[in-house]
């Protein structure tokens, strides 16, 4: 029996345990935050035993992702100097692969990549599925343009122009919504005109507004589109196994190496029709020229990103992504009533086809923009928008948990597994930073009032401020990270602006409230309340950028 | 990666599940002891923090490796001897004793030097200070008649002589000062050739403020009560009626036509024993707002005698009476049946601190933060019972401790931690009929020396913040 991944039409019991569950993280973020404030004035020596143990938890786990984060950092450097395309085209010599070894005076990360290459290849022999010939596979790119203009998108179309893999074997969907200015939709026009000989194709699908079933969110566009591709796809007789479909935010820039390192992973999965490949979403494109609370805010995201890619088992698609197109298309396309499209195709993959579905880390990064409103203020309330969006992603625990009560076929350590990620994802979110930064302070404060010669009373500030400093490490390892991570700043930036730099990450235990847990927060209340949200296009802007920059 | 993955993740988990409780046992005092008595001991703590910080802390003879504002802990339950030493400073020495699970905090140690500084102020010879006037004034008397009282100007460090307009009343006798706590009003009450009179003096604006209040109270006067807030209002108490006198504009109303027993002031409102014996809180007109107390068992106590009304809020209000009995609006009423001189109370605290002749106690609130309870279990803590001719004692320093004054010497008592007896400094002698008047956070002592009778200042507390919380500790 198909499940239904939407809200839309429930009825009965249904409706009910899809309430429950939406209900669930707002109802738990509530009551930790709310019980946890009560007890530290009704309560405070418990309260003050409880943050002890809350906190000793938040630091081994910041410790945990700072190592994981360092790992993959590692990871992402290793493979920089990666010929992705000289690969791909090794492997699409199957069965007579040639493994060049890297010269003897070639630099450990690249003999410790050629190591890692050549264990996947051994694995992908013994898997039995061997990769399709690289002549055929095909990649779809679908860009959604809703308030985007040429400035905006243009780049990122360039950046696939120039891609190492064949563009020729690129197909480029600029799905531009109905309600879309004139302006945009002539955008879109030019930049098809100026590209689509470089090219497969380069279509302009316009998507009409107001559909039957369909909500204002960038899902039900880009199911358009890729209905139309798949049109295409077939009248050329492209086979959909063959096709790799990326669903690029408008503002995305990739290197030129891109495509073939997804070519190249899309290859090398064995199961590459039951996978979406993600990769790491920087947000270089203008981060020099936001407010310094939106450049942390982004890199803090970006690291997120880096630390989730080292954990397979769990990995859910965000942002830009890419999936086998088959898979695309038995599921159904995107979700086309949710925002959250892009970890939604995931779920709706992998409870379609019963947990066997997987995210595959790709180690290249794509850049994007860093929302810039033009004013600060202004500025401030989109970052909340967006952050608000993203964490608008807890509409998919409800439809997940109801999936997973109904499919009994999915692995039951697989559903836990899910379900504890999703959720304490998310409520995690939304209540650490308030717990770490607000109220884990009180009961050391009030235990005072009313135990003021207990040992817990002098202990208690002198623990959770040695857990702090301990938790300083982690910060100062993501600064350092940082440094590395960023472009250079624009010529004519004076050479404090990195300086400057360093001293934004201060800032972190107030952006963490008011970026982080406040729209995560915001979001779950509203999911609580039955406040369903529609998807909000956040304001981007950056100077002209000639040659795309990754 | 994914194997690396799962393995620190299973490591973490290990981690947590070990430190987590170590942590929290940790945090309450318990540790592991060493050696032949091995196991599993609650501990307590001990928190030293002096002014000023970076006293050195010996436990017996063993020097503790950190200096002040510290913590001692994992100290198991026992008395200890504990010293702390500060170059240039008296030692401060106590016997801790420790309880299990318990921290004995002393978080307002005062080093006082060696050599404490003072300063003569006025090289003259006087009399008698008036302990209670305005922060920025001290008024001398330096001899018996009116114009024999001086005005210390303590921004300007000027002694000015208190002017008063009129031969007649320069040479009028000082019979009776009544100051305002905390401001500069001051009635005198005077023998001049006309006869008794009573004065009004605004010390701040003086020698132009000045009025002869005579015409305008009623013979004789038993009290005289007014609220800072409103110091141009008088309230004067006779045998058989209460007056308000406006001294701003020179006028006198009729507040209430009865014989009343005692009257106190807090915020704009005149708290009242009335003659039946209820407590009654009444706006400046006279008029009954409120019966604060009225039972029977209370109006056996207060109908007989006249009472001082001291009200620390609205809800905490002490009554001495002419036998120096102490009563309170909370049952059983009658705290103590005789020889209070005085009470003075620590808002910081919620405490009453109670003078006697000889002795000083100390009326606590049965728990911190319940401020309504303060006499739910009425019981006074004695903490001096060594003195000889207690004449003023007031807390000073954030409550940490009580100056007092026993004859002609002052000195310092510092408030007792448990059951840790108090100690007393001495600080210097003063004239014995004067009284003595600390401004804080200046931390300085006003005083008459003895015997030569200059004004003097003392610098006895340090004027930077005392580090009260254990979140500074470094």
């Amino acid at each position: 029996m198909r499940f239904q991944f939407s809200r839309q039409g429930l009825e009965g019991t249904e409706r009910i345990r899809e309430r429950i569950f939406e209900c669930l993280p707002g109802a738990t973020s509530w009551t930790l935050l709310a019980g946890m404030l009560v007890l530290s004035f009704w309560k405070p020596f418990l309260a003050a035993v409880l943050v002890i143990a809350i906190d000793l938890y938040w630091l081994l786990k910041l410790l945990y992702l700072t190592l994981f984060l360092v790992l993959s950092y590692l990871r992402l450097s290793l493979e920089r100097q990666t010929d992705w395309m000289a690969r791909v085209e090794a492997i699409g010599r199957w069965p007579t692969v040639e493994l060049t070894p890297p010269l003897p005076h070639a630099a450990p990360a690249q003999r410790l990549s050629h190591w890692i290459f050549q264990r996947r290849m051994l694995a992908l022999a013994a898997s039995g599925r061997p990769p399709p010939p690289l002549a055929q596979i095909h990649h779809l790119v679908i860009i959604p343009m809703s308030t985007e203009t040429q400035e905006i998108v243009e780049p990122g179309v360039t950046s696939l122009s120039r891609q190492r893999f064949p563009p020729s074997r690129i197909l480029v969907v600029l799905a531009v919504e109905g309600r879309a200015s004139d302006e945009v939709k002539a955008g879109a026009a030019r930049i098809q005109a100026h590209s689509c000989a470089q090219f497969l194709d380069v279509m302009v699908v316009e998507h009409p507004d107001g559909l039957p079933g369909e909500a204002r969110v960038k899902g039900a566009n880009v199911t358009w589109a890729a209905k139309a591709a798949a049109r295409v796809f077939q009248e050329r007789g492209v086979p959909f196994e063959r096709v790799v479909a990326s669903c690029f935010d408008a503002d995305t820039v990739v290197s030129e190496q891109y495509m073939a390192c997804l070519t190249y992973h899309f290859m090398m999965c064995p199961q590459r029709t039951r996978a979406s490949f993600q990769p790491i979403p920087v947000y270089h494109n203008n981060i020099w020229e936001a407010p310094a609370f939106a450049r942390v805010l982004d890199i803090g995201s970006s690291f997120f990103q880096l630390i989730e890619l080292t954990n397979p088992q769990t990995l859910v698609t965000f942002s830009s992504h890419s999936m086998s197109f088959k898979a695309l298309v038995d599921v159904g396309y995107w979700p086309i009533d949710l925002i959250s499209d892009d970890s939604a195709i995931f779920w709706k993959a992998l409870v379609h086809f019963d947990g066997d579905y997987r995210g595959v880390p790709m180690y290249i990064t794509l850049s994007m923009d860093v929302v810039n409103a033009g004013t600060w203020r202004r500025t401030a309330l989109h970052v909340y928008r967006q952050k608000r969006r993203w964490a608008w992603g807890v509409e998919n625990f409800p439809l997940v948990m109801r999936a997973f009560s109904q499919r009994n076929a999915i692995p039951l350590l697989d559903k836990i597994r899910y379900s504890v990620k999703l959720f304490e994802g998310h409520v995690g979110w939304a209540t650490w930073p308030f717990l770490l930064n607000v109220i884990g302070w009180l009961p050391a404060i009030l235990v005072g009032r009313e135990f003021p010669n207990s040992v817990l009373y002098y202990s208690a500030p002198r623990i959770t401020a040695l857990i702090f400093g301990l938790a300083s490490v982690s910060l100062l390892t993501s600064i350092v990270l940082s440094c590395g991570f960023l472009p250079r700043p624009p010529d004519g930036r004076p050479w404090w602006t990195r300086v400057r730099y360093l001293f934004e990450w201060l800032l972190v235990p107030l952006i963490s409230m008011c970026w982080g847990a406040l729209p995560a927060l915001d979001a779950q209340t509203r999911l609580l309340l039955g406040r369903y949200m529609e998807f909000w296009v956040t304001e981007k802007r950056r100077a002209p950028m000639p040659v795309p920059v990754v | 990666m994914l194997l690396v993955r799962k393995l620190v993740f299973y490591l973490f988990v290990v981690a947590y599940v070990v430190i987590c409780p170590l942590t929290i046992a940790y945090a309450l005092g318990y540790l592991v002891r060493p050696g032949a008595e091995q196991g599993l001991v609650k501990t307590g703590l001990i928190y030293l923090s002096t002014s000023p910080p970076g006293a050195s802390v010996y436990v017996g003879r063993r020097r503790y490796t950190q200096r002040t504002p510290t913590s001692l802990r994992g100290v198991l339950p026992g008395t200890y001897p504990i010293t702390v030493a500060l170059k240039g400073h008296r030692v401060w020495k106590r016997r801790v004793a420790v309880e299990a699970g318990h921290a004995t905090a002393f978080d307002h140690i005062l080093l006082l030097p060696d050599v404490l500084r003072q300063h003569v102020l006025v090289s003259d010879r006087c009399e008698e200070l008036l302990a209670s006037t305005d922060a920025h004034l001290l008024v001398v008397r330096c001899g018996p008649l009116l114009r024999d009282l001086r005005l210390y100007h303590r921004r300007e460090a000027t002694l000015l002589p208190l002017r008063v307009p009129g031969v007649a009343w320069q040479d009028a006798r000082i019979r009776e000062a009544v100051t305002m706590r905390d401001g500069a009003g001051l009635v005198l009450s005077v023998a001049s050739r006309e006869g008794p009179r009573w004065v009004w003096v605004d010390a701040e604006r003086a020698p132009e403020v000045f009025l002869d209040l005579t015409p305008l109270v009623p013979d004789p006067v038993a009290e005289i009560q007014w609220d800072p807030r409103e110091s141009h209002l008088l309230f004067v108490r006779s045998p058989d009626r209460l007056i308000r006198v406006d001294v701003e504009r020179g006028t006198s109303t009729l507040v209430a036509a009865e014989a009343l027993r005692g009257v106190g002031m807090f915020r704009k409102w005149l708290y009242v024993v009335s003659r039946e014996g209820t407590i009654e809180r009444r706006d400046a007109g006279g008029k009954t707002v409120e019966v604060v107390l009225d039972d029977p068992a209370a109006r056996a106590l207060f109908q007989q005698g006249r009472f001082r009304v001291v009200v620390c809020d609205e809800d905490t209000i002490f009554f001495i009476g002419e036998r120096g009995e102490l009563l309170s609006t909370q049952p059983p009423y009658l705290l103590l049946k005789h020889g209070v001189r005085d009470v003075a109370w620590d808002p910081l605290q919620e405490r009453l601190l109670v003078r006697q002749r000889e002795r000083l106690g100390v009326l606590e609130p049965p728990d911190r933060g319940l401020p309504k309870d303060v006499l739910a279990r009425p019981g006074i803590r004695w903490i001096f019972t060594d003195g000889s001719d207690l004449r003023q004692a007031f807390w000073v320093y954030d409550g940490s401790h009580v100056l007092i004054r026993d004859g002609e010497e002052v000195a310092l008592l510092e408030r007792p931690i448990g059951d840790h007896p108090p100690v007393i400094q001495t600080l210097v002698r003063v004239q014995p009929r004067s009284d003595v008047r600390v401004v804080e956070p200046a931390g300085t002592l006003y005083y008459l020396d003895h015997p030569s009778g200059h004004l003097r200042a003392l610098e006895v507390f340090p004027t930077h913040e005392v580090v009260t919380l254990p979140f500074r500790e470094p």
